[in-house]
């Protein structure tokens, strides 16, 4: 029998084991496997070094072992007791008492320095190139500038995935500057569930990026934001994969994810003290959606940099 | 012929299905294969490629497709095997890569280790370089933006410890035959470099290597080890340690312009040296460096031939010109009338555009010769300034790998992308008759460099064809056979594209320079 320990657990976890209902194993990873239950309700359990998040409990992976090799697989069955989760089958068990409940910490006052910002994403864009992943999205991160602006991007050298999505993204990006439902729509159509693995990576890439506009949307009060977030979920209900439509729909109800706010703080810190970390702690994830997610969180801090130069924000 | 799989409710890791996607790809008969979930978007972008049929279009979210475009119907079977093998393996974990929390953890955990690699923010580096030369470990620091202070404190403290700092900022060294940074792959031999500029060492070592000779070590030292400051202290050691070592015949040494007491102490540290030394300071007064004993030699490709005479017992031989060594002169001769009667009568300038810093400022030491008004962002005695580092101005050469350049972007050595841009702005200036390049390969370098400017460059051969127009594009190939990108592949593919390719940054340069000269008379 397998027995580990809880460390955090998301506030929308306590709710399932309110309900006791049993699920099953969605699909198992090497850091982390998910869980399944009625009305598509999800459940992560993931080594803590991804930090909080509201559907997960995270657990301090003292074994070198992978979770698939704990002898987990797809399909087994999951009961949630009390404060326990068994899987009978796996002969696993997690205990969660202990483990204290994640609340997102992001602080409501923000000051930042537009040039060191700058400097941040420049230095950001160089880590991820030389350690993120390049089997999806990671080129565009070279074209940051022209996505945002709008200006062509040569095709050369880039793979289908990213040849596929430049346009829909750039106009993603227009759409979100003009609160444009209609562009946004067509852009999001092309976009949703691209890509390869278990979360497509332009759904990572949306991850980071309206993570990041919520961020903002915090501050500084951008309405229509979750207008948008809104329109983005649901066109994703049953156009991408079962675990990228949970965390698209998180994501677009304004749920923070502990490792993108630390990632996001970071860029935006006026000192490059955690950077390199936060920045790194991102690229881990899955095995080329951290790179997709910090694309989409730099994409979200030039375009918000952008719009915050219009006369109407500069006060 | 498209052949499709669908495999209901499976998930896998995208690099795990990629690796599968490259494994089946080798087997005979598959022109292509792609991986996707089955979502509408994927799907879209399969019937893009044209790789979807009415099973692969039934498929749900979360499903698999595997979309196969093959020469023969009979390879599907064996295919089908190969990917159910595949599949069914478990994530390989990476058997010789150890990952550690912190760096006391690795030197724990790793206590043979005896160099450390640090490429951590500026701010961060001298601290975790200070912890590896206090356990007595070489530090190779490859970030920049480390406070000056604390590099002269590292490299004293080092020194005191006996071990070595190849940094900040420093971007090649061969240790032992381990290429670390970006470096050409060279044969093991008796020459050993210690300089304070990256493509010059690459420069020098891949023409060394070219000869057949080797290199013992090179020892990059960052390019402010010569600095007044910090008193060229690993500069120093350096000379020291290839003085001593056995394996070392000649020693040779590559910086740009030091401060003058630096310049004083290493020549008099050259001058107790009982091995010949070859001395490369780039814009340097030969008579000077001569005083110490060295060779002095006034490109790289002078000092790479310096250093190989004095291996094969040549002395500092007639063989090797003063200038550069431009063989074969009846045919560049030739070479330089037939370009320049193809020019237009309004095309007069000559723009370079470089990936090696290095190399752009030897360049420009050697066009001086031959072109007085010289605008460029590397700031050299005689060069003039550009008002817009972006808009060349009449002759002009540019160091693509400049800060202003990478800001955000990766080095054109690693991708050079960013020169695509410039180099078509450059060729289509309707006054231009030369472009200048040169290309960097290497461990680490971009895999492929040539390739990605081909189309650019055919582009704008035919372009000023159409406009009845004739562009000499002059490039180097800094590199060797063994070098991951293969030097002669890549100047092949350039000589293919109606590219002078010359040896060596040096003779490129002066070749443009000349063309440029005879044009000016004509």
């Amino acid at each position: 029998m397998i027995s580990l320990k809880a460390i955090s657990i998301g506030h929308q976890v306590a709710e399932l084991f309110t309900s006791r209902t049993d699920g099953v194993i969605h699909s198992v990873n090497k850091n982390s496997f998910y869980c399944l239950f009625p009305k598509k309700q999800m459940l992560l359990v993931y080594e803590k070094k991804y930090g909080g998040i509201p559907f997960g409990i995270s657990l301090n992976q003292c074994s070198k072992d992978y979770f698939c090799d704990f002898g987990l697989r797809k399909n087994m069955h999951v009961k949630l007791r009390e404060n326990y989760l068994y899987i009978p089958e796996g002969k696993f068990v997690l205990d969660l008492h202990g483990g204290r409940v994640w609340v997102s910490r992001i602080e409501n006052n923000h000051i930042f320095s537009v040039s060191e910002v700058m400097s941040n994403l420049d230095y950001a864009t160089k880590l991820s190139l030389m350690n993120g992943s390049m089997y999806g999205l990671g080129k565009l991160l070279f074209y940051q500038e022209h996505l945002i602006c709008g200006k062509d991007v040569s095709a050369n050298g880039l793979n289908s995935f990213c040849r596929f999505s430049i346009k829909p993204v750039s106009n993603l990006m227009a759409a979100i500057e003009r609160n444009d439902f209609h562009l946004l729509e067509r852009s999001a159509k092309k976009l949703i569930g691209l890509g390869m693995g278990l979360t497509p990576s332009s759904d990572d890439m949306l991850i980071g990026l309206f993570s990041t506009l919520y961020f903002f949307h915090r501050h500084i009060k951008f309405n229509y934001i979750s207008s948008l977030a809104n329109v983005l979920y649901f066109l994703s209900i049953g156009k991408t994969t079962l675990i990228s439509e949970i965390f698209l729909k998180s994501v677009c109800q304004g749920e923070r994810f502990e490792i993108l706010d630390d990632a996001i703080m970071a860029v935006l810190s006026t000192s490059k003290d955690s950077l390199y970390v936060k920045i790194k702690k991102v690229l881990s994830i899955g095995s080329s959606s951290g790179t997709e997610m910090i694309l989409g969180i730099l994409l979200g801090i030039r375009l918000m940099l952008k719009i915050l130069e219009a006369p109407i924000y500069k006060s | 012929m498209i052949r499709t799989i669908i495999r209901e409710n499976d998930y896998h890791d995208s690099v795990f299905l990629m690796n599968i996607a490259e494994q089946v790809q080798e087997v005979e008969g598959v022109k292509q294969i792609v991986i996707v979930m089955g979502t509408e978007t994927n799907k879209t972008l399969l019937s893009d490629l044209g790789m979807i049929d009415f099973q692969a279009s039934t498929a749900t979210t979360n499903d698999m497709i595997i979309a196969l475009e093959i020469e023969k119907e009979e390879v599907v079977e064996e295919i089908l095997i190969k990917i159910n093998h595949l599949l069914l393996q478990k994530p390989k974990r990476d058997k010789e890569k150890i990952n550690f929390p912190s760096l006391e953890m690795a030197l724990t955990g790793l206590p043979e280790v005896n160099l450390a690699l640090i490429s951590v923010p500026g701010d961060f580096a001298a601290n975790e370089a200070k912890k590896v030369i206090m356990k007595g470990i070489h530090a190779f620091i490859f970030s920049d933006n480390v406070p000056m202070a604390e590099e002269v404190e590292l490299k004293r403290l080092a020194s005191s410890k006996g071990v070595f700092v190849m940094g900040p900022g420093c971007g090649t060294s061969l240790i032992n035959n381990i290429a670390i940074g970006i470096m050409s792959a060279v044969r093991p031999g008796p020459i050993g470099i210690v300089g304070a500029s990256g493509s010059g060492i690459q420069a020098i070592a891949a023409l060394i290597d070219r000869s057949g000779l080797g290199i013992s070590q090179a020892i990059g030292t960052g390019g402010r080890d010569l600095s007044d400051e910090v008193g060229g202290i690993t500069m120093m050691q350096g000379i020291e340690f290839l003085e001593a070592d056995k394996n070392t015949k000649v020693l040779v040494i590559v910086s740009k312009p030091p401060g003058p007491k630096t310049l004083n102490r290493v020549l008099e540290k050259i001058s107790q040296c009982r091995k010949p030394v070859v001395i490369n300071i780039l814009g340097g007064d030969r008579k000077l460096l001569e005083k110490s004993g060295s060779i002095s030699a006034s490109t790289l490709e002078e000092a790479a031939i310096q250093a190989i005479n004095q291996v094969k017992g040549k002395g500092t031989g007639k063989s090797v010109r003063r200038d550069v060594p431009l063989r074969r002169k009846k045919k560049i001769i030739s070479l330089i009338n037939s370009e320049i009667n193809k020019f237009g009568s309004q095309q007069k300038y000559l723009r370079g555009l470089f990936c090696g810093g290095t190399l752009c400022e030897e360049a420009i030491l050697i066009l001086k010769r031959f072109i007085d008004n010289l605008y460029s962002n590397v700031s050299l005695p005689n060069c003039l300034p550009l008002r817009d580092v972006n808009m060349s101005h009449e002759n002009c050469l540019i160091d693509m790998g400049a800060e202003e350049f990478t800001k955000g972007r990766p080095h054109p050595v690693l991708d050079p992308e960013i020169l695509k841009p410039r180099l078509w702005k450059e060729g289509s200036d309707p006054e231009v008759a030369v472009v200048l390049l040169d290309f960097i390969l290497g461990y680490g370098a971009h895999l492929d460099p040539v390739g990605v400017l081909i189309e650019t460059i055919t582009s704008i051969k035919k372009r000023v064809r159409e406009e009845n127009r004739h562009l000499s594009i002059v490039a180097s190939v800094c590199g060797t056979e063994n070098d991951p990108q293969n030097l002669y592949d890549q100047e092949n593919k350039l000589r293919e594209s109606d590219v002078i390719v010359m040896p060596s940054s040096a003779q490129a340069a002066f070749l443009s320079g000349l063309i440029i000269l005879e044009k000016g008379k004509k």
